[in-house]
């Protein structure tokens, strides 16, 4: 018998090479998790101070988010019960693959300023030491821990530090009923001007196509969100949403009723999104850099375009010059009218016309 | 406001009316944007952008998420949150969020996704958006459970639209399944994969020039041109399911329309996994023009098939003085005793000096066994099955089944099968029945077999009396029609053949009866129902009225447990039998609807009781 419904083929089953979160990160996850081992590390592309650069990034391996209920993310189950000496040992292996970068970038799975994941001495000791060997130093953290105390004594060890908040978008709705991330934008405001008030430097994710919200949906929220948020940040970055493993989105997408964003949505919100933050006068860098991108799970066209759109967004991510994604609109592609018709679709919001189309 | 025109099984043909403009259901609403390609022909619209001009309009474009409004023109959907129950951040939110959305746009139209409080049938909508279908459609099985619950809770008064279906080849199923409006979503979808799609056949680039419609006349390959032949296509079907479902034809339809597996599947779940569910509302007697076709494997699990079988089963009794089974073919002419075989085994049987001893029940496919009293009843009486002498593995099963259960029920003292072709039966017989069909029952050879088998088993049997024996096939079939309350329709009455048809009397001069072969079913006087008062489930209780013509909704209080549409129902108020008539829905929609005609009076107190 079979299960092909009026919407297409039947759900496929997914094959080992599924892993592509852990594999752009040079690396395959195999549970249980070692306490000793940093869960990703690796060099990037990046810009300091509108000049080309190359990031250092680093995962530590942490006992996880305090939240962990965010629909789209998958980072839990990369926890494990790391002690301080651990963490040093993480640390301390990760360095060794440092190779003259001027952007560290040191995330957990959760939040650095969480004092469970990463106890305040180690937290200093961290920071003293990366700000001593980079340009520029990047943490993440939810809005609850960046308190003003924990911001003053990151600040001190770390002159200038960036501190990412993952706002994901500016909609209230969106924000409790589709990311579930259980806070809200004024949270995020709060905070946001604290660091800035203390003289840090503010970064914030925003989401591109969380569950349930059609493409057309989901391109004007990232939209008014980078417009409400550009104020508050020194960098806004654009994340699509890719299908992480153990989440929400990934039942849904297995159930054949999610897409990730197209790569053409994620151009063309990055586009909008300039424009307008350029017409309010602010100085916001905007950056995208899909994870997964092209892939089955990751934000995708039809596969022929893809990676000419990617390079467009890289390029406007590091330089600033919208001129390649552009070009990519203006060259074109056949799944360019499907995409069209997609976001049309959109102002039907009871069909959820994803489901209808092959993946 | 919504006027049901006419009902086949779950599926119904509905008028429904908001602020002046009409839409008449099943239908497809077409898709109105302003970067879509735009229907012309519409009867009906799903419009971005506000009313469509003179057509049925229903406006959509509010996002529940971004907490925007939808473009202006009523009826609109109002904007809530499209999220599958089970993964709201709370339990049940999605309907409230709903909820409030319907109440706030003041409309007929209530979104749901998948969760039917008790109370939904009380909100008063008109239309039920029902958001999950499209992903509940992925799975056959799940489809049928979900369609029957939802189904369960909405009842039968309101309209369901289900977003992202309605491909030409499933819109009978689906109108079938009791969905009301559909969406050309699926055709556009469909179009930019380059599929032509015609009821049965997805048509690809290789199939050029198989299509007339004025989209295919106008030349065009690319998406677009492709997307107005969808919709020309969808269109004409939607409206031959409409014209099947006002003739009583909508299975044949579905049969026909069987072309891919998810439709077989899902027919086959309805069929088998929410029988109970379904065949309330299927009728018990259709007219000859829509006589069962019953061609193939899903034929087997129609409804009214297995309602026939179990029924054979579970309240039928054989004549008590006929104790000899004889088991005959069917004949493509139908009722079978018109036919020429069977007036051939009528013959011999008289001539052996006692036919009322003996019982002739027909074994046939699909039905199993037809009783002969019973031969006028629907399917029995009219249906048509490919005979080729091939049987397939269920279709043997079945008879097999269908056929010892009888004879183990009936206590029969002796068995003559006079069937050819058939062996595979033998295991289902007593092995003291006599086989005499042959290579072809109606040859002479057989005859003269049975002829002989026959008067073996009849000898030094009492003979039964004529009248008696009428009497005793009457009493069997009002048993099978009403229940064993039946049976007091028959107590010394008196059976007048007339043609196909027969006169039930009471033995002098007062009629209680009539069964027609076109109707199938026994008609009852105001005697006869009188006999059956208190004694059936057929029995609709009305308020202190005294009903002439037809009996509308609002004066039923109560529907006796067995009504299904066609029925014969005494119409009562307070134990007093106020008139008789034809039910016009099931019991179900009568405990449920609002509106509507309920009963097609025949006879009632006022009128000069006696002949039909």
């Amino acid at each position: 018998m079979s299960d092909e419904g009026p919407g297409g083929p039947p759900e496929e089953e997914e094959g080992p090479e599924e892993a592509d979160e852990a594999e752009s990160r040079g690396q395959t996850r195999r549970p249980p998790q070692d306490p000793r081992e940093y869960v990703a590390c690796w060099s990037e592309r990046d810009s300091l101070d509108e000049k080309e650069d190359r990031a250092w990034v680093l995962i530590l391996r942490t006992r996880g988010c305090s939240w962990a209920r965010c629909s789209m993310c998958g980072y839990h189950g990369e926890a494990a019960a790391a002690s301080v000496e651990d963490l040093l040992h993480q640390f301390g292996t990760a360095l060794g693959r440092q190779r003259g970068e001027n952007i560290a970038k040191v995330y957990t799975s959760g939040s650095f300023l969480d004092e469970s994941e990463v106890p305040p001495e180690l937290r200093r000791q961290l920071l003293a030491e990366l700000s001593g060997g980079f340009k520029r130093v990047v943490i993440e953290s939810r809005p609850e821990y960046v308190t003003e105390p924990a911001v003053r004594e990151a600040l001190s060890a770390c002159p200038g530090l960036e501190i990412a908040m993952g706002l994901e978008s500016a909609s209230p709705r969106v924000l409790s009923h589709s990311v579930r991330k259980g806070f809200w934008f004024a949270d995020f405001e709060k905070r946001a001007t604290l660091v800035r008030r203390l003289g840090g430097r503010v970064r914030a994710y925003l989401l591109l196509k969380p569950p349930f919200l059609s493409e057309r949906e989901a391109l004007e929220d990232a939209v008014a969100s980078a417009l409400k948020a550009a104020p508050l940040c020194d960098t806004l970055s654009l994340n699509p949403v890719n299908v992480q493993r153990g989440t929400m989105v990934e039942q849904l997408w297995r159930r054949r009723i999610y897409r990730p964003p197209w790569l053409w949505s994620a151009g063309e919100a990055l586009l909008r999104a300039r424009r307008g933050i350029l017409e309010a006068g602010c100085a916001t860098r905007l950056v995208c850099a899909p994870t997964a991108a092209g892939r089955r799970r990751g934000a995708h066209n039809c596969g022929r375009c893809d990676l000419s759109v990617v390079a467009g967004l890289e390029s406007l991510s590091l330089t600033g010059s919208t001129e390649e994604l552009e070009r990519a609109f203006s060259r074109g592609c056949a799944c360019l009218a499907e995409w069209r018709e997609v976001l049309e679709m959109g102002a039907f919001p009871v069909i959820n016309y994803d489901a209808l189309l092959p993946r | 406001m919504i006027e049901i025109l006419a009902r086949d099984g779950l599926a119904r043909e509905m008028k429904w009316t908001v602020d002046g403009h009409s839409l008449i259901s099943p239908n497809i609403l077409f898709l109105r944007s302003n970067g879509l390609p735009h229907f012309g022909r519409a009867e009906g619209f799903l419009s971005s952008e506000g009313a469509v001009e003179g057509r049925f309009t229903l406006s959509t474009g509010g996002s529940w998420f971004l907490e925007r409004a939808g473009s202006a023109g009523a009826p609109a959907i109002p904007p809530f949150p499209n999220i599958p129950v089970g993964l709201e951040a709370a339990p049940g939110e999605a309907y409230a969020a709903a909820l409030e959305g319907f109440r706030a746009s003041g409309g007929p139209v209530l979104p749901v996704t998948g969760e039917y409080p008790p109370d939904l049938a009380s909100t008063g909508a008109e239309l039920l958006v029902y958001a999950g279908a499209l992903e509940h459609s992925f799975r056959p099985r799940r489809f049928a459970e979900e369609l029957a619950r939802l189904k369960e809770a909405a009842g039968y008064g309101r309209l369901i639209y289900a977003p992202g279906l309605g491909e030409p080849a499933h819109l009978a199923f689906l109108a079938y399944c009791g969905i009301d409006l559909f969406d050309s979503a699926p055709l556009l979808a469909a179009a930019r994969q380059g599929h032509k799609l015609l009821p049965g056949w997805r048509a690809g680039a290789a199939d050029k020039g198989v299509c007339h419609c004025p989209a295919c006349e106008g030349g065009g390959e690319g998406p677009e041109a492709i997307y107005m032949h969808n919709c020309f296509a969808a269109l004409s079907e939607v409206r031959l399911v409409r014209s099947a479902t006002r003739g009583g034809r909508l299975r044949e339809l579905v049969e026909n329309r069987l072309s891919d597996a998810w439709l077989v599947a899902a027919l086959r779940h309805l069929d088998l996994r929410h029988y109970d569910f379904c065949e309330r509302f299927f009728p018990v007697a259709r007219p000859a023009s829509a006589g069962m076709r019953a061609l193939g494997r899903a034929s087997l699990t129609r409804p009214e098939i297995a309602r026939f079988q179990k029924r054979v089963l579970e309240r039928y009794r054989r004549p008590p003085s006929a104790p000899v089974l004889l088991l005959l073919p069917c004949s493509a002419r139908k009722p079978y005793s018109s036919s020429l075989s069977h007036r051939a085994f009528r013959g011999l049987i008289d001539r052996l000096g006692n036919p009322g001893a003996v019982h002739e029940v027909v074994v046939t496919s699909p039905l199993g066994v037809v009783p002969m009293e019973l031969e006028s009843l629907y399917p029995a009486g009219s249906y048509d099955i490919p005979v080729s002498g091939d049987w397939d593995e269920t279709e043997m099963r079945i008879l097999k089944d269908q056929l010892a259960r009888f004879i183990s029920a009936g206590r029969y003292s002796g068995v003559v099968c006079h069937l050819s072709g058939m062996d595979f039966l033998g295991e289902a017989l007593p092995p003291t029945a006599a086989s005499t069909g042959g290579a072809r029952a109606a040859s002479h050879p057989s005859l003269e077999e049975l002829g002989r088998a026959l008067s073996g088993l009849l000898e030094g049997m009492p003979r039964v009396g004529r009248r008696q024996a009428a009497a005793e096939r009457l009493a069997s079939l009002a048993r099978f029609q009403f229940g064993p309350g039946g049976e007091a329709l028959a107590e010394g009455c008196e059976v007048r053949r007339r043609g196909n048809d027969r006169r039930v009397t009471d033995g002098r001069h007062t009629q209680l009866a009539l069964l027609q072969h076109e109707r199938g079913l026994l008609s009852l006087t105001m005697d006869g129902a009188r006999r059956l008062l208190g004694r059936t489930g057929y029995e609709v209780e009305i308020g202190d009225f005294k009903p002439s013509g037809t009996v509308f909704m609002p004066g039923v209080l109560s529907a006796g447990r067995d009504i299904r549409p066609g029925d014969e129902v005494l119409v009562t108020h307070s134990g007093e039998l106020r008139g008789v008539g034809v039910a016009l829905m099931s019991r179900s929609e009568m405990e449920r609807a609002k509106r509507g005609a309920a009963v097609r009076m025949r006879h009632h107190l006022s009128t000069r009781e006696g002949g039909d």
